[in-house]
């Protein structure tokens, strides 16, 4: 019987440390791991599976893009089982890491274009690995417009990044606004859709990605559709509850596709020929 | 998973020899043996001279726990100081010894699943080091309707080795180089066959392709492919009424795989276990967020049948249904997978 011993086991996360916690929100903490030892490269939009021993695994979205640098950022809000123990770890405490999982932005096909990112409160995380990504390779696109909101200032997350980084970079444009002011906010209120069609901007060579909230994301397609964005420069990324992340539990099943290997990231054209079941 | 198929041989073995052959095969092999328990028969662990059976209709369980089991550690892990991990995966030789056709089958599309893209190790290390033992169907039960998934209850080449019922003996059809493998290891055993028990042996198996009391045309499941139309088909909400939200269909089906990962804790050491799971149940897809996709029963079971006779197909290019009727023996509220392709396509 012929024994198959080149197989390599899938299900075995890599060390990893957790070198930096930065506290974003109420509820979300930016982990900054690095892997014990091997290289580690991925693509934007591509996702982990977290391991805290012990507790279990949650897939979690890759929020940063430093290539080369054998490390990576999780920007995890406070949820489940996983997600909770996660939290209270400090800097030094080692987690399992699996992956990177999942299709990725389309990095190639968007050269060239003007990005327009529209996130809500953690959904910025996924976008962000993009934005890294465009920002490094700055030359490759045109104007970077990023939209983002949150249900009030302290919801929001990045905050060094959207208030003093990104908005000083040339052609980059950054709109933060909140569903609910507090006495000191002095920037836009109201739902992301609303500002969205307020800065109406042309879909023109653009591309435009989004993630957020379920009810955002609805409200967010129906406004882009109303400002002509086409479906397929249209992009978002999908969530579901992926234990495997390699195409065998089932879990993440809609239509013919598995989130974990053909997803998270589709265009709302590809999207509209799956079952609604996200 | 058979990928030589060399010339087909058989041989013959007399039913009086075959708990003798157990026993010799025991100090090889972990056997596995149909067991009759309080008139359930499942596949068990054969000890020498223990109980088994091969005068049976079918086991409760599926054979799939045998690859794919209930529960399955993935890997220990020590985190005394450093965290250690240490993999557990099953590479002992094994043999089943009486798999019926249509559980054979089940392997076979398993396989698409867990092969695919990603090879899931801890499955296919035990598929690679099991030899099948297969065993003709003479006799179907009501609730049984392989044919329609044109599964030849009476041959079975997908096997190493495939009985046939001779009454006083069984005609040994050698499949796979493996299989011939292990009847050179115990020549004691086995005579060649001849023609005139070859022909009863093909006598026997015709009949066993008409006794069926249930099924459909599988060129009508094709419907499904339809996703669009049939997804918004009023006979969902007509099944959640009755279904209960169980889950046994999920749990009794061969081809059933999908599964949950979860770990369990004591002091400083812990383990990282699979555990079959069910797309009939709520949790399966709800989120830490509280967003569940499908929070109803009626997605839920349209799931299931959508994941066997459509999205499956499309992704694997066959059916994930072998008819071997467990869930239509089983489902309390007698949900019918063969009533339900029915209503569809008779409209």
């Amino acid at each position: 019987m012929n024994n198959p011993g080149y197989l390599q086991n899938l299900y075995l996360p890599r060390l990893a440390s957790i070198e930096k916690i930065t506290r974003e929100t109420g509820d979300i903490k930016t982990f900054r791991l690095a892997f014990l030892e091997g290289d580690f490269s991925h693509l934007p939009g591509q996702f982990v599976e977290l391991s805290v021993f012990g507790r279990g695994e949650a897939p979690i979205s890759i929020s940063s893009y430093f290539p080369g640098e054998n490390s990576l950022e999780l920007s995890i809000k406070k949820m489940g089982k996983v997600t909770s123990y996660v939290h209270s770890m400090c800097e030094g405490n080692k987690v399992g890491l699996r992956g990177p999982y999942g299709n990725t932005f389309p990095v190639e096909r968007i050269k060239g274009q003007n990005l327009l990112f529209i996130g809500g409160g953690i959904g910025l995380a996924p976008l962000r690995s993009l934005i890294h990504y465009s920002l490094l390779k700055r030359g490759d696109f045109g104007k970077i417009t990023i939209i983002y909101g949150a249900r009030t200032p302290t919801d929001l997350v990045f905050k060094e990044e959207i208030f003093n980084i990104w908005p000083s970079l040339k052609n980059t444009e950054v709109h933060i606004t909140v569903d609910v002011a507090t006495n000191s906010w002095q920037g836009k209120v109201g739902v992301v859709p609303k500002i969205l069609k307020e800065l109406n901007p042309s879909p023109e060579n653009t591309v435009a990605f989004t993630c957020g909230p379920p009810i955002m994301i609805k409200y967010t397609l129906e406004a882009l559709k109303d400002l002509n964005f086409p479906e397929e420069d249209t992009i978002t990324t999908l969530e579901m509850k992926m234990k495997c992340g390699i195409g065998k539990c089932g879990r993440c099943n809609i239509g013919d596709r598995y989130i974990c290997l053909d997803g998270p990231v589709f265009t709302l054209k590809e999207l509209k020929t799956l079952p609604q079941e996200y | 998973m058979n990928s030589n198929n060399p010339e087909r041989t058989y041989f013959l073995i007399k039913k009086s020899k075959v708990q003798s052959l157990l026993n010799n095969l025991y100090n090889e092999y972990k056997l596995f043996v149909p067991v009759e328990e309080e008139e359930v028969v499942d596949f068990r662990r054969y000890e020498v001279d223990g109980n088994f059976t091969l005068e049976f209709t079918n086991t409760l369980l599926p054979p799939k726990g045998l690859f794919l089991p209930q529960q399955e550690t993935l890997f220990t892990f020590n985190y005394e100081r450093d965290i250690s991990i240490e993999e557990k995966i099953e590479v002992s030789r094994r043999i089943i010894v009486g798999i019926r056709p249509c559980d054979s089958k089940s392997l076979t599309i398993l396989d698409e699943v867990f092969k695919d893209v990603n090879e899931d190790v801890y499955y296919l290390q035990k598929r690679n080091n099991t030899l099948l033992i297969g065993l003709g169907c003479t006799n179907p039960q009501i609730y049984c309707f392989c044919s329609s998934l044109e599964i030849d209850p009476g041959k079975d080449i997908s096997v190493d080795i495939f009985l046939t019922d001779l009454e006083d003996s069984y005609l040994v059809s050698v499949n796979t180089e493996r299989g011939q493998l292990l009847i050179k290891d115990f020549p004691e055993y086995f005579e060649k066959a001849g023609e005139d028990e070859i022909t009863r042996a093909l006598e026997i198996q015709s009949p066993a392709r008409e006794g069926f009391s249930v099924g459909f045309d599988k060129k009508d499941t094709e419907v499904f492919m339809d996703v669009e139309k049939i997804f918004e088909h009023p006979v969902w909400e007509e099944l959640a009424e009755t279904c209960l939200g169980c889950g046994i269909c999920t749990y009794l089906c061969s081809t059933c795989h999908c599964f949950d990962i979860t770990d369990e804790l004591t002091k400083n050491e812990g383990r990282r276990f699979r555990c079959w799971d069910s797309c009939q149940f709520f949790s399966f897809t709800n989120m830490a967020s509280g967003h569940n996709p499908r929070p109803d029963r009626k997605e839920r079971i349209r799931q299931r049948f959508m994941h066997k006779l459509s999205y499956f197909v499309s992704r694997y290019g066959c059916i994930a249904c072998v008819g071997c009727g467990r869930c239509l023996k089983y489902c309390p509220v007698d949900i019918d997978i063969t009533r339900v392709i029915g209503t569809i396509t008779n409209e």
